[in-house]
């Protein structure tokens, strides 16, 4: 799923919104979370942002004050719509009216005409996009049974690395292995983390120090 | 984790002679009987597979991707080159679309499970290859993988020619990365490269005055110079000087700047 928003109005609720989705096990793209933050330029940035939105399954818009006068919302949903076999959802914010026409350049796009869901609260927000997938017949990947198909959501590759879930071991934050002795625990930020050993505790926050909270 | 180490062989800017070091160093350990991995992880610009003339089958890409094990990517050329100890060489893909496949078409999610198959896979190669060191050539500059692989590292070797952009772009990435990874235990070091009119002999004084400058301004250690030898410069295939040819001025350098290396670990 490739989440769009307007920087200055909707970031709280796409934040929040990839968050949930994230937890939940659904897979999403949201270019502040998911571009390295050392990519070089404006030109690789909007590389790999064109790479994920061509490549999603779903396309789902937040509409929240002032985005369709952002160029970078407007860019975004031209390209979507330039793509084929995309689902789109439209989520609307409650305080605006369900008729707006978005200039797309070669099309004067009516989102009114289409299919809106209006939400208030960012909670409600994911309450909904939740509602929506699980309707459509996904399942996060956490509870997903596997001879159901995913139709919305991201495939997972087969060697993906999870955390551990054997009994109640903790896994490394850092290697993603299951503690086999006692853990090394650290303080890092506001968080705690658990770590199979003070090599990996070192790792991570060398790992940390460079990118930041993004790097978990 | 591993228990041998692990160095890094990085710069600001391309065509600072980081790859023809880092095999030539890495093949003075071989001779001396260490058993030495080197991975090509210049994964924008690949070059091992040229230098050494091998068209391997499967790739450091193929790990990233969950695709390949490092025991399956790794070529022993051990008794080719006529080495006392192990030497195992991974290469990177050259073709545009696994240049491409690695740097655009995942996101960051998919960027730290291919750092945790690299981490996994440099583990494997000192516990079950024995490894006494692994060296890691790097792309130049800020790149996602060149800073992954910098992190990774314990030792990191910042290579870099006594001009005024080197100096530059090299003071600001020392500032921007490699300050933050000291704080964690890295440790790094210059090289400086291709040294202008420079003589065989380390301690000439336009050389030893170019060193003590660059310390001053760079605020780092200068482990190894070497000057610019045309013949190395400009030869079509360089391979393996300090190996082949052990008594050319190059390889003496070389062999100087292994020794140093050799004491601060």
């Amino acid at each position: 799923m490739f989440i769009c928003h307007k920087k200055s109005s909707g970031k709280d609720f796409a934040d929040h919104l990839k968050a949930g989705l994230e937890e939940l096990g659904y897979h999403s793209f949201l270019d502040s979370k998911d571009i390295p933050k050392m990519v070089d330029g404006i030109e690789e940035w909007a590389k790999i942002r064109d790479q994920a939105l061509k490549e999603s399954k779903t396309f789902i818009l937040i509409i929240t004050p002032g985005f369709d006068l952002s160029s970078e919302v407007r860019n975004e949903l031209k390209l979507a719509r330039q793509v084929s076999n995309k689902k789109f959802i439209y989520f609307r914010h409650r305080d605006l009216a369900r008729k707006i026409v978005v200039d797309l350049d070669y099309e004067k796009l009516d989102l009114g005409r289409q299919e809106q869901v209006s939400f208030e609260t960012k909670e409600e927000l994911l309450r909904l996009a939740h509602g929506i997938l699980i309707k459509s017949g996904n399942q996060s990947k956490a509870n997903h049974d596997k001879s159901s198909s995913i139709a919305l959501t991201e495939k997972a590759p087969k060697e993906e690395l999870v955390p551990s879930l054997e009994g109640t071991k903790p896994s490394c934050a850092m290697c993603l292995k299951p503690i086999k002795g006692q853990p090394v625990v650290e303080l890092i930020g506001e968080k705690t983390f658990n770590f199979d050993s003070k090599d990996c505790a070192r790792m991570f926050k060398k790992f940390r120090s460079v990118y930041g909270e993004d790097f978990q | 984790m591993a228990s041998g180490k692990t160095f890094a062989f990085h710069s600001y800017k391309g065509g600072t002679g980081k790859t023809t070091l880092i095999t030539n160093v890495a093949a003075l350990y071989a001779k001396k009987g260490f058993n030495v991995g080197l991975l090509d992880f210049d994964l924008y610009a690949p070059s091992l597979g040229a230098y050494f003339r091998k068209k391997p089958s499967l790739f450091l890409n193929d790990l990233l991707t969950g695709q390949a094990e490092i025991s399956d990517i790794v070529m022993d050329l051990t008794s080719e080159l006529d080495l006392k100890g192990k030497f195992l060489v991974g290469f990177s893909s050259a073709r545009k679309e696994d240049i491409n496949e690695i740097e655009l078409r995942h996101d960051t999610k998919w960027q730290l499970q291919a750092l945790r198959r690299f981490l996994a896979a440099k583990e494997e190669l000192f516990q079950k290859f024995g490894l006494d060191y692994l060296f890691l050539d790097t792309s130049p500059g800020i790149r996602y993988w060149s800073i992954n692989i910098l992190a990774t590292a314990d030792y990191l070797f910042l290579l870099m020619k006594d001009s005024d952009m080197d100096i530059e772009g090299t003071r600001k990435m020392i500032n921007d990365i490699y300050d933050s990874l000291t704080r964690f235990g890295s440790k790094y070091y210059i090289i400086l490269n291709k040294i202008p009119g420079a003589t065989a002999q380390s301690n000439n004084t336009d050389e030893v005055n170019a060193v003590k400058e660059l310390e001053r301004v760079m605020g780092a250690q200068v482990i190894g110079a070497i000057p610019c030898y045309c013949d190395i410069q400009f030869s079509r295939h360089e391979f393996l000087f300090s190996v082949k040819q052990p008594s050319h001025p190059f390889s003496i350098r070389l062999a100087s700047v292994s020794e140093n290396i050799k004491s601060i670990i």
